[in-house]
């Protein structure tokens, strides 16, 4: 601070050296400003209280004085400074809880200053604090409240060698001092409270930052493992030196991650795990809070935990040397159930864990855990969606001899693959007693799991009605009613379906053909294309519906291709693909395999809509050998 | 599904005999429902014939088939009109290979029911 010593006016009166009032009053005057001046440019509490302590007290010509903070609600006084005061007064009286019967408390609790001008009175009026007030030579004593307001801020001794008589000038002096000191602490804590909000402010915003981070991490395209690894990392140091993650895996916890900035110190916990592995009966922090969803903050890690920890010397030693001081362990928690723990520790950097700070690290754990349980939810729905993709699809299609077949099926996207069930399917089937083959391709309007399973029942049905004997257009008559009995009068949806009978004879192929409101199919002929325009009413809505069969005969060599709208409807920058690049893509294809034109067709559909598809696409291709 | 209000709009025009439903931008899975609930306030208002105009459509799929077998179904069971505007494009072609043209009451441009 550099401040000045402020020249101390002696109140009392010296034989020969007559000091007039005026010249009091004007060295007071001085000597205020002075003080006003250096309490002026202390910024913290500690700082005025050493102000008070030191240039006050001089002011007043004090032989000893402390001056104490009082924090807001609480009946403590804590010392700002001490000084004067030889002997272990000092360090006895740092913390002084309020005692009514006691010159201090008094004048805090009252408001009003306690003035004890000479040992008689301490004795007389505090007889059990006297032995303590007049130690060490002095006599008289001042005990002034710090108040501003209604604000109780603490309160300043003043003490003396001498009796001092408390007058009135010199009650109002002492008093005057009091209230400069007491108009600075007010100040300053109001300062220091604005630090600390400020700080408090920035360590928030710090955090948020930090949780942002973390969500993002939460949702990056890697294996939830991977995510929480990442997640340890980011984070050691920036907000703990060591961080780790566990998992429940059904009966027992498991530690999927670790982390510290100083590879070495990841070393040292590893030989230490190595060294000695926990034993089933060993209580592990972590493990408790994974299975009991109950967080444990430890501010901090007393030595008896870790002596009691230590199975040995060696161990005791090795444990000491990871540093752990201060330890907060969540559960993951998610819907209720708890997946695992997250444990942060301070070590080396001194830093310490709070409850304060179970709210933030709660978040960050909820982060994790909402990402495990979708990760969980997707590998169900991944599930459910492979179990019912089985059931609209077949595994793989019968030989038909003379004939090569090939199905495709894609959902509208490809990361969709593994959880899309669509409306879309494509089938061959064997109807032995009469030796032909069935072929259909289908679309069922709308997705979802409604769809599914209207997809199901069309599948089923036309298998059912196949191996029954019953012609294409029959068999798609009894599939139109089983749809309408099964929705009802809803008409809530709707199939397109291509139907044919296949026969093989030693010159190539026949296919009676019906479509019920499916698009037309594509006929190859070496390099030409024709369309089968066979007219029909779409599947599952009107009572009866018009179809006609049509023969279709592929000689050796000849390849028709059935498809469902989301080839001709597949739409890019120029537009629809539309049936007529369709035709001109297939007459591409001359002398392709069946599989070659149906792999043909979906990469060229999919490159026209950059590599995404709207719709989802089944394709069915027949060639005759 | 965010934003799908403004890919598909729909116009009403009240006349005598009719009430139009023009629907302009995309008609998909996504903005089937905007459609459906304008054409539930039509029949609630229960017009003598309700006309569904596709035909400013800038896509449509099978979600448009679906709105108008609804409709169809709502008018027969009240026993009120349905017509249909869908054009000589590709709305008119997806009807026609559905198979469904001839069971509706189809309206050239102008044409009134």
């Amino acid at each position: 601070m550099g401040e000045a010593p402020v020249r101390v006016p002696r109140p009392r009166r010296r034989a020969g050296a007559a000091v007039t009032g005026e010249a009091l009053a004007r060295s007071r005057a001085a000597g205020f400003q002075q003080l006003t001046e250096q309490l002026s440019r202390a910024l913290t509490p500690a700082d005025i209280g050493r102000l008070t302590a030191t240039t006050a007290a001089a002011f007043i010509g004090a032989d000893g004085c402390a001056a104490y903070a009082r924090r807001d609600g609480e009946d403590v006084l804590e010392a700002l400074h001490i000084s004067g005061f030889v002997g272990d007064s000092a360090r006895r009286f740092t913390r002084v809880s309020l005692h009514r019967g006691r010159p201090m408390s008094d004048a805090v609790l009252s408001g009003e200053p306690v003035w004890l001008e000479d040992a008689g009175q301490w004795h007389a009026r505090y007889p059990e604090m006297a032995p303590f007030g007049v130690a060490e030579g002095h006599e008289a004593t001042a005990c002034l409240p710090l108040r501003v307001e209604d604000r109780d801020l603490g309160a300043v001794v003043f003490s003396f060698y001498r009796p001092r008589p408390f007058d009135h000038d010199e009650r109002e002096f002492l008093g005057a001092v009091a209230a400069l000191c007491a108009q600075a602490l007010d100040r300053a804590r109001l300062y220091t409270a604005e630090l600390e909000a400020r700080a408090a402010a920035e360590r928030e915003r710090d955090r948020m930052a930090f949780l942002a981070q973390a969500s993002r991490l939460m949702e990056a395209p890697l294996s939830v493992e991977e995510r929480l690894r990442q997640l340890a990392d980011l984070a050691v140091p920036a907000i703990a030196d060591w961080s780790a993650v566990h998992l429940v895996r059904g009966s027992h916890v498991e530690k999927v991650a670790v982390a510290h900035p100083d590879p070495a110190k990841l070393a040292l916990a590893e030989e230490l795990e190595r060294r000695y592995p926990r034993t089933a009966d060993q209580h592990d922090g972590a493990v408790d809070v994974a299975r009991s969803g109950v967080p444990v903050v430890l501010p901090e890690v007393p030595d008896e935990l870790l002596t009691a920890a230590a199975v040995d010397a060696t161990h005791l030693e090795l444990i000491r040397s990871i540093g752990m001081r201060s330890v907060i362990v969540v559960p993951l928690l998610v819907r209720g159930r708890s997946l695992g723990a997250l444990t942060l520790v301070h070590a080396e950097s001194g830093g310490r864990f709070g409850v304060e700070d179970l709210t933030f690290v709660g978040q960050l754990a909820a982060t994790a855990a909402v990402a495990l349980d979708n990760a969980a939810l997707y590998e169900q729905q991944r599930l459910v969606a492979r179990t019912l993709q089985s059931a609209l699809l077949p595994e793989e299609l019968p030989a038909v001899p003379g004939v090569s077949c090939a199905g495709r099926y894609r959902p509208p996207s490809p990361d969709l693959t593994e959880v899309y069930v669509g409306g879309d399917l494509y089938d061959v089937h064997e109807d032995p007693e009469r030796g032909r083959w069935a072929l259909t391709v289908a679309d069922v309007c709308g997705k979802g799991p409604q769809a599914a399973a209207l997809t199901a029942l069309v599948r089923h049905t036309i298998a059912a009605e196949v191996r029954h004997g019953l012609g294409p257009a029959a068999v798609l008559r009894r599939l139109n009613a089983a749809m309408r009995r099964q929705q009802g009068d809803t008409r809530a949806r709707f199939a397109t379906v291509a139907h044919g009978a296949l026969t093989v004879d030693p010159d190539g192929v026949t296919i009676t053909l019906v479509n019920g409101g499916h698009p037309p199919g594509l006929v190859l002929r070496g390099d030409r294309v024709a369309w089968v325009e066979v007219p029909g009413t779409l599947v599952g809505v009107y009572p009866d519906i018009d179809l006609t069969e049509t023969e279709v005969r592929l000689a050796p060599g000849d390849l028709l291709l059935l498809y469902t709208d989301g080839v001709t409807e597949a739409r890019g920058e120029d537009g629809f693909f539309g049936p007529e690049r369709l035709a001109d893509l297939v007459a591409s294809l001359a002398g392709a395999s069946a599989d070659e034109v149906v792999d043909g067709v979906l990469t060229a559909i999919t490159d026209f809509q950059d590599g995404r598809l709207r719709d989802d696409v089944a394709l069915l291709a027949v060639r005759a050998e | 599904m965010t934003g799908s209000e403004a890919l598909l709009r729909v116009h009403r025009t009240s006349y005598a005999d009719r009430l139009e439903l023009a629907l302009l931008g995309e008609l998909d899975n996504d903005t089937l429902p905007i459609a459906q609930d304008q054409v539930a306030a039509a029949e609630a208002d229960a017009p003598p014939c309700l006309v569904l105009d596709l035909t400013q459509l800038e896509y449509v799929d099978s979600c448009g088939v679906r709105l108008v077998l609804l409709a169809q179904h709502g008018a027969g069971e009240a026993g009120r009109r349905l017509a249909v505007r869908l054009g000589h494009g590709r709305t008119r072609r997806m009807f026609d290979v559905l198979g469904i043209t001839s069971r509706l009451e189809v309206l050239d441009a102008g044409e009134t029911p």
